[in-house]
């Protein structure tokens, strides 16, 4: 094998596919990255066994196909290091090497049909996203999962389709985050009553690796992996088994609630303030609701206290309710500070929902301070 | 004068019935063996009350003909033996011939029964030990029991009797040791209308457990066996990753009955260790079946307790058969498994899912060390098991370091160095080597001022460190290993330290133990206790005056106990919600968690659920909001303090000694070990024959 290409592009690409590669693994293959060159293209495969990418080169100058076994460690190294435009690959039976203009390196190599197979995507009932609207649900509902939980499988992100919507859900057991948003279902793909949660290491290599201006991706669910693809790139993942909870059956649905406007920026700024003052034992922020204004109080007996007033559009009775300011900034840092959201609460023991125009919605469930006076 | 008189069979049943019979699950016990022991395939549990009403057991056992029913309630009377060898060759699970005349003498029995081949069956009443007429009657073969008003005539009794919901959860465990025991048989539990088990006949074993414990932990146990020529071991374990802050989930049946065995107990904790955390106790169904004659059972009338003929060979046994397995299957399968269950963490790039993954490698590596390093020893058993402390394994210490000064220096120590380089011709580097050391001897071993010219000679500080080979003993002690001392860090900065003794200094050693120096002598602290003790005294600063938050949860966690430990919790509700936890009953031995305190959050809930309700069932009197406050806090406390292992800096070191003070004082571990070692400088002058 014999490749010559820009050794910027082959960072880039490098960089996407190494986010994959575990840095110290029991089997030393997965430590590298296979990079097949056929006669007219070249793909960078990567996986750890749970999550695996293939990812298409675009240009480059074969000389002779084949494949290599790379490290992705060093190879990493040497392509940022090197200041060259293009640099040259050339694999022999067992050593492969890189040539810059001025430098040579050579690394032992594998035999690169050892190397786990990624499967490339050839399912042919799928979903289709926009890739701005996938990243979106993945921005937006990744942070609120909990990898230590062992009753559920909190480690993931729930993806649910069906003939026109996808609905992602997280939740740590204490607060829960749900986008949906169209995706066009093609072969007549649906999740059904299967439970599909995507790790958030997969769901965040997806985020990472595609952009905006992609075009759409198709989205194909498995028994037990998922498959992402858009013509240069293939993510595929194992689901983490599982039950994840019926999230539909804990989101509150009330009447007599009530609905505040408030904008973004704003409010996530008076929130840190507040959050100055917490600590980990004593992390609650009080949102008082009152004529015209949100006030924000904390206090611990260590850090001292503070009250962060900001000017809301309210006109209703006075509503207190006490909120873990970390769960709000997630909620908060995951939308344009330009946005406007809406609030809703109802009273100190109900859960407090979050929740924009464009599908997105947020809950956080309620501290409670336990009197003290009753020992 | 009182005179001397035989007392009435009535007085004597009672008191026989208060050995026996203790609680309801006492009586639930005794009938469901007397149930057992009559053959019965299927039994039938019904209480009413916690069985402070009625307990009614039902089975289709053998059957007692109606003639000798009278006699089957008369003390002392029996058909499970004959004559007095048969104590010692006991196969039956009852044999005293009493608890059917003590239940009679508390309580008002019915006793119905047919035996399978009779046309009808006979009934008998006893009235709080007033015998009744035998009656004739219609009833399916087999025998009911019913018991019903339980300490009718022993008012102080009843009133000694706990809630509905405890004595129930005694009750559940008393079924659930003997359902444990026979698989074959079909149990069930009713408390009132309510279904508590339901056990069909016939299943593994496995899956009985699994039916009883929940399938999770069922389907984790690791198998175990072995057969010596007379006793065979059976049973399952729990892998490390499942454990509990008590002993009650360690089943130990010996030839089908529940015993509790201190040394077998020991052996299972000798087997797990370095493995759970302190105070953290394995799960273990083990059945241990040998011939009768290797045990007596007749020690206790609940015959909990038995007594081997060779408890040794048994101890080893157990010991022998866990390490071996452990040995043999990589625990790699249900570490993978719990690794599965916890999909990978947020990025891959993050450290923290670099140190999970080695976490788990650190630890299936230090299995397979440990196993060998285990291996290699011989087992001892009971008490000799543990290590010895204090001054015995100071004094091997010393032995081992006057060994060494006796083999290169046999004229007195006090001798001038000069001397004897010259006299002895050494080679300049070998006496440099010599000097330092007696430097570093002087700098760990005594505290005199004078010393302090010594450390800070440049020919100290610049030669290698040549510590002594230590020997086995001393090694693991870390005393006589003084090669620990890095040069850079044992020279200037040690003189430097010696101008104010006030200020403490130490050296972490096998990153597990800090030595530091007090007015008294050495001190050997536990790094993990005095860490522990330090965040403990902090936190409860912060949050005993305080409210505390609890976090209301979403999607509330169901948590499996065993029934007793249920019970425990649901009865201290209340206490528990100012706590910031709230649990509701969910049906079982399982309770639903719908709130968590805010500064738990790194803990597991189940845990902490688990740790306290061990800690309310074994408490005896009505426990204090403080109490519980007090037993999150330790686990909270044990949870973030560095661990035995980790590295610590110099300036850790020295951060954490500072604060010594907290474990000299009144520290006890909570886990019941001793935190800190104390070798005065007395003890030391003497061991080196100083005085």
């Amino acid at each position: 094998m014999k490749i010559t290409c820009d050794r910027e592009k082959l960072l880039a690409a490098f960089q996407t596919v190494n986010a994959v590669v575990p840095a110290r693994s029991p089997k030393p293959i997965l430590e590298c990255v296979k990079l097949d060159v056929a006669d007219d293209r070249a793909t960078l495969m990567a996986t750890d066994l749970e999550v695996g990418i293939r990812l298409d080169l675009g240009d480059l100058e074969v000389e002779q196909p084949g494949q290599v076994l790379l490290p992705a460690a060093r190879l990493g190294a040497v392509l940022r290091e090197l200041s060259d435009e293009t640099v040259q690959i050339a694999a022999s039976e067992s050593s492969t090497e890189l040539r810059g203009e001025r430098s040579r390196f050579e690394f032992p190599s594998a035999d690169p049909h050892e190397y786990p197979e990624v499967a490339p995507f050839a399912e042919e009932a799928y979903h289709e996203v926009p890739a701005r609207l996938l990243r979106e649900l993945i921005r937006r509902t990744v942070f609120a999962t909990d990898p230590e939980s062992t009753r559920y499988a909190l480690g993931g992100v729930l993806l649910e389709m069906d003939e026109s919507t996808i609905v992602a859900v997280a939740t740590d057991g204490r607060r829960l985050a749900k986008m949906e948003g169209p995706a066009q279902s093609v072969g007549g793909h649906a999740t059904g009553d299967q439970a599909t949660i995507v790790p958030a290491k997969a769901m965040q290599l997806i985020e990472r690796s595609i952009s905006d201006s992609d075009a759409e991706i198709r989205l194909s669910v498995g028994p037990n992996h998922l498959h992402v693809a858009n013509p240069r790139l293939t993510i595929y993942s194992r689901l983490v088994e599982g039950r994840f909870p019926k999230w539909r059956d804990v989101f509150p649905v009330r009447e007599d609630a009530v609905r505040i406007a408030v904008p973004v920026g704003p409010l996530l700024s008076c929130v840190r303030q507040a959050a100055i003052v917490t600590t980990n034992d004593s992390r609650g922020v009080d949102f008082n609701f009152t004529n015209g204004k949100l006030i924000l109080r904390s206090q611990s007996s260590e850090r001292g206290s503070s009250e962060i007033e900001l000017p809301i559009a309210y006109e209703d009775r006075d509503i207190s309710v006490m909120l873990d300011p970390r769960y709000v900034i997630d909620f908060l840092r995951a939308l344009d500070p330009e946005q406007t959201f809406t609030l809703e609460v109802e009273n100190s023991e109900a859960a407090a929902v979050f929740s924009t125009d464009d599908g997105y919605a947020y809950v956080i469930m309620p501290l409670a301070r336990e009197a003290a006076s009753a020992r | 004068m009182a005179t001397i008189q035989k007392l009435p069979p009535e007085v004597v049943n009672k008191i026989a019935a208060g050995e026996v019979i203790e609680r309801p699950a006492s009586v639930v016990k005794e009938l469901v063996e007397n149930a057992l022991d009559a053959g019965a395939t299927r039994i039938e549990v019904s209480v009413e009350k916690g069985g402070a009403e009625s307990i009614r057991v039902t089975d289709n056992g053998c059957g007692i003909a109606a003639e000798q029913l009278p006699l089957a309630v008369a003390p002392h009377a029996t058909s499970k033996i004959c004559n007095a060898d048969d104590l010692f060759r006991i196969a039956t699970l009852g044999f005293r011939g009493e608890a059917l005349a003590s239940i009679a003498a508390v309580s008002h029995l019915c006793l119905t029964s047919r035996p399978a081949e009779a046309d009808e069956g006979a009934t008998l009443r006893v009235e709080a030990g007033r015998i009744g007429e035998v009656v004739p009657c219609g009833t399916p073969p087999g025998t009911t029991v019913e018991v019903r008003n339980l300490f009718v005539n022993t008012p102080v009794r009843r009133k000694f009797l706990r809630t509905t919901q405890t004595e129930m959860g005694h009750v559940a465990e008393a079924v659930v040791r003997l359902a444990l025991a026979h698989p074959d048989v079909h149990f069930t539990l009713n408390h009132g209308r309510r279904r508590v088990h339901e056990l069909p006949a016939g299943e593994t074993w496995l899956a009985r457990i699994g039916r009883l414990f929940g399938r999770e932990l069922a389907d984790g146990l690791i198998s175990v066996e072995s057969c010596d020529e007379q006793v065979r071991l059976f049973g399952y374990v729990a892998p490390p990753n499942h454990s509990r802050g008590n002993q009650r989930m360690q089943f130990l049946l010996l030839n089908g009955r529940f015993i509790r065995d201190r040394s077998l107990q020991h052996a299972l904790s000798e087997a797990y260790r370095g493995l759970l955390m302190h105070g953290r106790y394995p799960i273990a169904f083990l059945r241990l079946d040998m011939p009768p004659e290797l045990v007596d059972v007749n020690v206790h009338p609940t015959k909990l307790e038995v007594r081997f003929q060779d408890g040794g060979r048994i101890y080893s046994q157990v010991l022998g058969t866990l390490r071996t397995r452990f040995l043999s299957t990589d625990l790699t399968v249900p570490l993978d498994a719990a690794r599965a269950q916890t999909p990978p963490h947020v990025g891959s790039s993050h450290p923290a899912s670099r140190e999970a993954g080695s976490e788990v490698d650190d630890r299936r590596r230090e299995l397979a060390e440990w196993a060998q390093r285990e291996m290699g020893r011989s087992h001892p058993h009971g008490a000799t098991g543990s290590e010895p402390v204090g001054p015995i394994r100071a004094a091997a210490v010393s032995d081992s370091v006057e060994e060494q000064r006796d083999h290169r220096e046999s004229p007195s120590a006090d001798e001038p160095l000069a001397l004897r380089r010259l006299g002895r011709n050494w080679s300049a580097e070998e006496a440099r080597a010599q000097e330092e050391r007696r430097a570093r001897d002087e700098a760990l071993f005594s505290f005199t001022p004078r010393d302090a010219t010594a450390p800070g000679s440049p020919l100290a500080a610049n030669a290698p460190a040549e510590g002594m080979p230590p020997t086995n003993d001393a090694h693991l002690f870390g005393l006589g290993n003084r090669s620990t001392v890095e040069p850079s860090q044992g020279g200037p900065d040690m003189a430097a330290a010696d101008s104010s003794l006030a200020r403490p200094r130490a050296i972490q050693v096998h990153n597990r133990y800090l030595v530091a120096e007090s007015e008294e002598g050495v001190l050997v602290i536990d790094q993990h206790a005095l860490h522990e003790r330090v965040l403990y005294e902090q936190l409860r600063e912060k949050v005993l005056a305080r409210a505390v938050e609890a976090q209301a949860l979403l999607v509330p966690e169901p948590v499996d106990l065993t029934p007793l430990e249920a019970a425990a919790l649901l009865e201290q509700r209340e206490l528990l919600a100012q706590l910031g936890l709230r649990v509701e009953p969910f049906g079982g031995d399982t309770v639903l968690l719908t709130s968590f305190p805010a500064m738990l959050a790194n803990l597991k809930a189940d845990d902490v659920l688990r740790s306290l309700a061990g800690q309310l069932v074994e408490g005896q009197r009505k426990p204090e909001r403080r109490d519980l406050l007090d037993e999150l806090l330790h686990m909270m406390a044990c949870k973030a303090a560095i661990k035995a292992g980790d590295r610590l800096t110099p300036e850790e070191v020295a951060a954490l000694v500072e604060q010594r003070h907290l474990v000299r004082d009144s520290h006890h571990c909570p886990h019941g070990r001793p935190t800190a070692l104390v070798f005065t400088r007395d003890e030391l002058d003497r061991q080196f024959k100083r005085t």
